[in-house]
This record gives structure tokens, sequence and C-alpha cells, in this order.
């Protein structure tokens, strides 16, 4: 009885399997070899070469994952029709607790970078340490501006597919990627450029200047992640997949864009001086 | 069953007793450490580094051993040039971390004339068994 | 018997032999089997770096390898041993049984899965490549100024083994929520289920930090940052706390699995059910909150103040209660049981009695003054190899040998089985005990040479090697000949379900709600 349930189960799974997680796994050593070039500075473009051709095999790799997500799915939905586990269709798709999870890794990133922050200016005798150039406030003022009015326009994709309407769906994602694109493009066209080049201040410039650029840094990788989950979910809502009951994907997106927003409010408030008398 | 019951909290409060024990003990043992680092009869400077130690005495002499008298309560300061090490002096049972950018205090009262050994205890490096000095006291 | 012949059948086109089928498999009893197979061949590496370290130690002086090749052999072998060792094994089982266990058909997702295996071999390739020489703990700034591209490697080989274990995390989390039949809920979830779901929290939240501190370790060494020199600020010390706020948690990552594993075979194998449930329940969860609370008892010789360290004593003692009450309701469901001298049987009570004596030296360290002494001795290493050869990779061993049967529908050999037991055994204590005394006499640990003194103590831990050596390679070899050729076993070997105690409990309901629909 079990020889035969599991023989039917493995015959049904080599049907589902794939070779994606192993080609994706093993070519990060692309990755890995090429970081390493670049970090050292030696064939530099072997390293960029090697890079993108990761990314060239992830992206691959989700293209043909996004067109596979429905079938993926529903194939799942019906393996587990024939189990006694309550198959509801709004507890499968629901994007909810994995990406409460998710975030919950992020949040211990975050929590440590602002303990290990904290920790070592604790133990500054006056903060910021003298000598140190002044953090012109401006240009994060408009950022902030931006991203809070980026997480209205996700949160009116995620209104308008709801209410079915997938133009607003598209629209909603769009607005928000160009806001995403233009707060990147701030931050490192214009405020690093100008902290590096015109007043000296590197992230080797002691603690200060580290602290300053690994935070916004991480906050910005975050940022670029955002701008390609909401590429990934653009295409989707092209391919119309997101429905009144099931738009699971945009829901995971928009609750991480509102994480990473709500993180750049507090870097807003910690970091540039007099920030938070405003 | 009752019996295990007994056995699993009296294991539960008998552990909790001996650990609140250890605890208090641990406390007073170790402000009796840092209140004796206030009243040192000489304080000398250690410096440590890949991989060698050398100790700096009030008047200046540089040594690579350390030299101390019986019965006198010593402080030393460790300073490292370069990564952390740890200066262990196993007949006393004492270490401290020699950490870059800060000082550390390590303060102990020999009582027995004779030859010790001061080891690294924290890994330094390839010669990191080799970061050995002496501990004379006379 | 036909369901004897139906699992002998079935063996003609095993996975084994078709690489394709290797590659491409989500399925989670396949991927489970990778784990394995992967896990088996670090521990056979990571080993044979451990016997290359004691056979240099058997005397004084230098004179098998050269110091930084030393240096090395332990950082690799510590790496290795934790996070492409013990970490993976417990993986393997988790995703051979969690599915099983709750009743469902995979894991919630099949692709991820996948993925989080397959990232392994490049982490593994990666450390041995970069063949780092800095320790396992890394501390900076030592591996800040050290020059060698190891140390680049060594860091994103962390950074992609952390990704490999978040990954897996999550979805064993998403799965155990979402894809339980219904009757196995909270209060009768199989312990193994409870012990993963607590681990895969405590990952999820450890290992993010840890990958945060190799990122910065990554930025000081190759653009001049200044987290961790203290010339512009940084702090040495940050990278032992955000390094201990991962490392703390991860020995409970690799043993709260252990702990699960036995606390389901044991009362199978002495035909008794579990004695304290609910205890058992509630302190994996205890140990695992705990777990966070502790990680400054690594760092209680580095000059931080009495006042910041008294809590991590109290706490680091107060995470010996819950793991207490574990081994008393072991204790309490051996009591009255059947006890069989199988091997299986054998190495949990092995596993316990190694855990005791592992987990007492381990209460020495917590007193702040003892720990002046011990912090950086043997004695440390004594004591959490105890912890994780002699208890950890032990319930690896105990739970190998009893789903042996189960994967393989074929037995091992007995024989074969009680002489690795007796060999581990023998051979653990003539091993960890030299170690402990070493620590106590005050021998540093990461010694390339030492003071002759020692040397007798060396000796003898080196013999107690190279006895844990044959019989780990014993063990092995008994997996895989009785894999090709043992007699074929019972679908039921431990009388497991007969003593209404199926082995995997979703399946068996799964299985007694499909006969009584037709």
């Amino acid at each position: 009885m079990s020889a035969e349930t599991n023989a039917h189960a493995a015959h049904e799974e080599h049907e589902e399997g794939s070779i994606w997680p192993a080609i994706v796994g093993l070519n990060t050593v692309a990755l890995i070899a090429g970081l390493i070039l670049l970090l050292k500075g030696i064939y530099t473009t072997v390293g960029l070469i090697l890079v993108f051709y990761f990314i060239a095999v992830v992206v691959v790799f989700v293209a043909f994952e996004v067109r596979q997500w429905q079938h993926v799915i529903s194939s799942f939905f019906e393996r587990l029709q024939k189990t006694p586990i309550p198959a509801e269709p709004e507890k499968i798709g629901s994007v909810g607790f994995p990406t409460a999870l998710f975030l919950l890794t992020e949040a211990a990133f975050f929590a440590s970078a602002f303990g290990a922050y904290f920790l070592i200016r604790s133990t500054f005798p006056v903060w910021p340490p003298p000598g140190a150039p002044h953090l012109e406030n401006f240009i994060p003022r408009i950022q902030t501006i931006i991203l809070l009015t980026s997480s209205v326009t996700i949160e009116l994709a995620v209104w308008s597919a709801k209410r079915g309407n997938n133009r607003g769906v598209l629209a909603g994602i769009l607005a928000t990627m160009v806001l995403g694109i233009v707060f990147m493009g701030l931050k490192l066209g214009i405020e690093w450029p100008r902290l590096i080049y015109e007043l000296g201040f590197t992230p080797a410039s002691g603690f200060y200047g580290s602290s300053f650029y690994i935070l916004t840094g991480v906050h910005g990788a975050h940022v670029v992640g955002g701008i390609i989950v909401l590429a990934i979910a653009a295409g989707r809502a092209k391919l119309g997949h997101f429905k009144p009951k099931s738009h699971g994907f945009l829901d995971a997106v928009s609750l991480y864009w509102n994480f990473v927003d709500l993180i750049w409010l507090m870097l807003f408030l910690i970091i540039w001086e007099g920030a938070f008398l405003w | 069953m009752t019996r295990v019951r007994y056995v699993e909290w009296g294991t539960i409060i008998g552990a909790a007793i001996l650990f609140a024990y250890i605890g208090i003990a641990s406390w007073f043992t170790v402000s009796q450490f840092e209140a004796q680092a206030q009243e040192a009869d000489i304080t000398i400077e250690v410096r440590a580094r890949q991989f060698a130690w050398e100790f700096i005495y009030p008047d200046g002499t540089r040594s690579a051993e350390l030299r101390v008298k019986a019965g006198q309560t010593v402080k030393l300061e460790l300073i490292s040039e370069d990564v952390i090490h740890s200066l262990y002096i196993r007949d006393f049972g004492l270490k401290k971390d020699v950490v870059p950018g800060q000082v550390n205090v390590l303060t102990f009262t020999p009582m027995k004339p004779g030859e010790y050994v001061i080891q690294c205890a924290e890994f330094c490096g390839s010669g990191h068994s080799n970061m050995l000095a002496k501990l004379i006291v006379e | 018997m036909t369901t004897a012949q139906t699992h002998v059948e079935r063996r003609h086109t095993p996975w084994y032999k078709s690489l394709r089928r290797i590659l491409t498999t989500t399925h989670h009893t396949e991927i489970g089997m990778l784990y394995f197979a992967f896990s088996y061949i670090f521990l056979i590496v990571g080993g044979l770096f451990a016997l290359w370290m004691r056979w240099e130690l058997a005397t004084p002086e230098g004179n098998v390898v050269d110091a930084n090749f030393y240096n090395s052999l332990f950082t690799v072998h510590g790496t290795l041993m934790i996070f492409f060792w013990a970490t993976p094994v417990f993986f393997g089982f988790a995703n051979y049984m969690v599915p099983k266990m709750i009743g469902a058909p995979d894991l919630y997702y099949p692709k991820l899965n996948a993925l989080s295996f397959w990232l392994l071999p490049v982490a593994a390739a990666l450390l041995l490549i970069g063949w780092p020489n800095i320790s396992w703990t890394g501390y900076a700034p030592l591996t800040v100024i050290q020059p060698d591209i190891g140390v680049d490697m060594w860091i994103l080989s962390l950074h992609i083994v952390g990704t490999s274990s978040i990954i897996g995390s999550l979805n064993f989390i998403v799965t155990i929520w979402r894809l339980r039949r219904p009757g196995i809920n909270f209060s009768n979830m199989p312990l193994f289920v409870w012990s993963i779901a607590v681990t895969a929290f405590i990952i999820i939240l450890a290992v993010p930090v840890l990958a945060f501190g190799l990122t910065l370790l990554l930025l000081d060494r190759n653009f001049g940052t200044q987290f961790y020199i203290p010339e512009g600020g940084g702090d040495p010390i940050l990278w032992q706390h955000l390094f201990w706020f991962f490392g703390h948690p991860e020995v409970y990552i690799l043993v709260l699995p252990a702990m699960g594993i036995i606390s389901e075979i044991l009362p199978r194998l002495v035909k008794r059910p579990i004695y304290g449930y609910k205890a058992i329940a509630y302190s994996t969860v205890l140990i695992g909150v705990l777990g966070f609370g502790v990680w400054a008892h690594h760092m209680f010789t580095t000059g931080m103040s009495i006042k910041a360290l008294a809590p991590f004593m109290l706490m680091t003692m107060a995470v010996a209660i819950p793991s207490g009450i574990k081994v008393i309701n072991w204790e309490a469901t051996l009591y009255g049981g059947k006890i069989r001298f199988n091997t299986p049987t054998l190495f949990t009570l092995s596993f316990i009695g190694t855990f005791i004596v592992g987990g007492i030296t381990g209460v020495f360290h917590a007193g702040i003054p003892v720990d002046f002494h011990l912090q950086d001795t043997y004695f440390v290493v004594g004591h959490f190899h105890l912890i994780l050869f002699g208890a950890i990779s032990q319930a690896a061993f105990a739970a190998t040998y009893y789903y042996f049967p189960h994967f393989t529908k074929r037995m091992y050999s007995e024989t074969l089985g009680k002489v690795h037991f007796i060999s581990a055994n023998v051979g653990q204590y003539l091993l960890y005990i030299p170690m402990l005394a070493l620590g106590l006499l005050g021998m540093p640990r990461r010694y390339y040479e030492y003071l002759p003194e020692f040397q007798g103590l060396h000796a003898l831990a080196t013999f107690g090697a190279i006895l844990i050596g044959v019989g780990t390679i014993i063990f092995l070899l008994n997996l895989l000949i009785s894999w090709k050729k043992g007699p074929a076993a019972s679908p039921d070997p431990w009388d497991a379900a007969k003593n209404g105690m199926p082995d995997f409990m979703g399946e068996a309901m799964n299985e007694a709600e499909a006969q009584r629909h037709g």
C-alpha cells in the first residue's frame, strides 16, 4: 500500500521536477568567482561577465517561472485535493504568512545593522565625530517624500487589483517603479557623488563614513531588489495574472515595499543631523 | 509516575538554587578583581604584537619577561598593536583579552615565588602557539 | 510479503544511477537523500582533517604540517563540520520526515527546497578551495588584515550557506503551518516537527545577523571601511557581538533537531510513549528563546564590565534548565520501558549520557571567574566536541540506523553497528576527557606546538581520534554495503506501528483514512 503511494508520488514528482534549482544553485559559483575578481580588482572584465552571466541565468529562470506560476499553483492545489489537507485557494495562494516570515529575516538583518550602529555610536564622546562633514538633508527630504508617495502608489495597485482593474494595477506598479528609480537616481546620481567627490566623505573615512554608507547602501540594495520584484509584478500584471481574489504576489510586493519604506523613515530619523527636527 | 514529577521539579529547583549560588559567588569574585585594580602597587604596561609580548615597567625599562615581587598587587595595562591577543597566566587561572583600540586591565597578587608561563590564548595568526613569555615572581 | 517485493522491484531504476534524476528532483524524500549523501561526504572530509590535526598534535613540536596549514585545518574542520555536516544532516532528516509526519504530500515550495540544497555544494567547494586560516570564529581584526583571498571565499561561502538555510527554514515553517493534515495540531504534532519549527525560527532570526557581520567584514577587507578597525572609531568587539549573536543560537540550531529526533525514536525503541510530551515541546521553545540571550558568554574575557556580563551568565545557566527537563523526560521514558540492545537504542542511550557529560561541562563556563581560566582552552574544545560529536552526531547516527530500513527497504548489519557503537564511544571518551584535562591544566586551543608536559594527554587523545575514525569508516561501509546487499526489511522494522506509535504519524493517518474510504 505504502509502496504504491510512494511509487505513485515519485512518478508524479518525476514529471513535476525541475532542473532550474540545480542550475541556479550551481551557477552561484560564477557569481562568487565574478565577485571575488571584482573585489580584488583583477580581471574585472571577466568578473563583470561572470556576474552578468549569473544574473542572466536568474532572469531566464524567473521568466520561465513567471509563465508557469499559475500552473504550478494549480497543480499543487490538485495534489492537495488528493490528501485530507483542506485546500482552500485563499489559504494556498495567500502569501501573507510567508512574506511576514521573509520580512522577519529582513527585520533581523536591519535590527543587527541598527544595533551595530548604535553600539559603536555610543562609544563616541561626540556624534558626529569632529571633522566629519555636515550631511546635507535636502535630498533625503525629497527622497522621503518620494518613498511615501510610492507607498501610496503600490497600495493603489493592490486596491485596483481587488477591483479587477488591470490597467490600474499596471499603472500603480509602474508608478512605484519610477519613484523607486528616481529615489535611487537621487542617491547614486547626486547625493553620493557629491559627498565622495566634493566633500571627500567616503566609506573609508572612519566609522562615521562607513556606517553612513552601509546603512544607506543596504537600504538602497533593498530598494533595487524592490524595483526588480516590481518589474516581475509588472510582467505578471501584463499577463493578467492578478485577479480580484488572487493577487498574492502583489500583496507580498506591497508589504515588502512598505517595509523598505519604514526602514527608510528610521534611517532618515537617525542619520541626517537635525533631520528629526523637521 | 508522580515520582518522576518529583525528580523533575527537584532537579529544576535544585539546579536553580545552585545556579543562583554560582551567579552570586561569581559576582562577588569578579567585583573583588575590579576593586583590586584601584589599589595596585605597581602598574605595568603590556604590549602585545604578532607574536611577542613586551612589558614596560613604570621606570621605562622594556623587557620580554614579566618580573614582579611576591605579595605585590600588579596591575597590567594590556595594549595590542595589531590583532586581538589574550594574556593567559594558567597557574593563576587568569585571562584577559588584549583588544586593539581599548586598554584592558588585569590585576593579580602573586604569592608564591617561582617561574610561570604566560601564553596567548586568542588565535592571532601563524605564530600563535609561540607567543609565550615568562612570568618571574621574586 | 508482497510489499517487501514491491520495494525491491522499485530498485531497478534507482535514483542515484541517474544524474538527470538527481539534478531535476524536487521530491522531498529524494532531496533528503541528497542532503544525507552531501553531509556524510563532508563528515568524512572533516573527520580526515581532524585526524590530520590529531596526528600533528601527537608530538609537541610541529613536524607533520606547517603552522599555516595546521591553522587552515582547524578553520576548515570547524566550518565544515558545523555548516556542511551537522546542519545539513538534520535538514536531510527534516526533508524526509517532516512532510510524512504531518501528512503533507511535499514541502510547501518544492523548487525552493531543491534550490536550498543545490547552493550547498558551491559553498563547500568555496570553503575547501579558499582554505582560510583564521579559525572558524574569524575574529576581526585578524581577518581584516589577513591578505589571503581565501578569507573572502570563506565569507562568501558562509553567505551562501546562510542563504540556503534561510530559504530552507522559511520553507519548513510554511510547510508546518499550512500543510498539517487535520488531526495533527500543536498538541500532538511529532516532537521532531516541533524541534524543526523552533530551529527554523532560530535560523531566520540568527543567520541574517551573521550575514550582516560578514558583509561588514568583506567591506572592511576590500573597501577600506572601518567597522572592525579601531583607527577610524570601529571596534573589533563588534564582530564578536554579531558573530556570537548568530553563533550561540547556531549551537541550538544543531542540537534541537538532534533532541527532537531522539524524542521520536527513543519511545519507539523502548516501546513506551514519550513521557512529558508537553514538557519536551515547551522546553524546545524555551531553549530557542533563551538561546538568543546568551551570546556574550563567549566574550567574558574581552574586558566588558561585570555589570554587562552578569545577565549573560544567568541566562546561560538558565538555558541548562530546559535541557535538563528534556533529559529527565527521556529518562522517565526509559524507566519501565523495554530496552532493546540494538544499535539505534545504544546510540540513543549514549546520546543521553554524553549530552549530560557535555552539558554539565558547559555549565562550568557560565561562571565568569571559572571562565577566566577555561576560556579558549582545550576544556572548551572538549566540551563542545562532547556535544557536537558525542551528542549531536551520535543522534544523527542513531537516527540513521533507525530510519535506514525506511530509506532503503533493507536492513544494516547489527554486528558492525555494535562495533561502530563501541569504537565511537570508547574513542570519544579517550579523545575528549584528555581534552578536558588539558584545558584544566591550561593548554590553550588552536596551538600548533605545545609545551612538552602535555604530550601524554595529547597522545591519548590522538589514539581516541583514530578509534572514532575507524568506527566511522565501519559505519559508512556498513551503510553502503547494506544499501546494496542487506536483507529486505519489513515496512515496520521496529514494531513502532504495532505498538501504536507509527514512525510517520501523518502518513499513517492518511493511509488509515484511505483504507476507510475504499
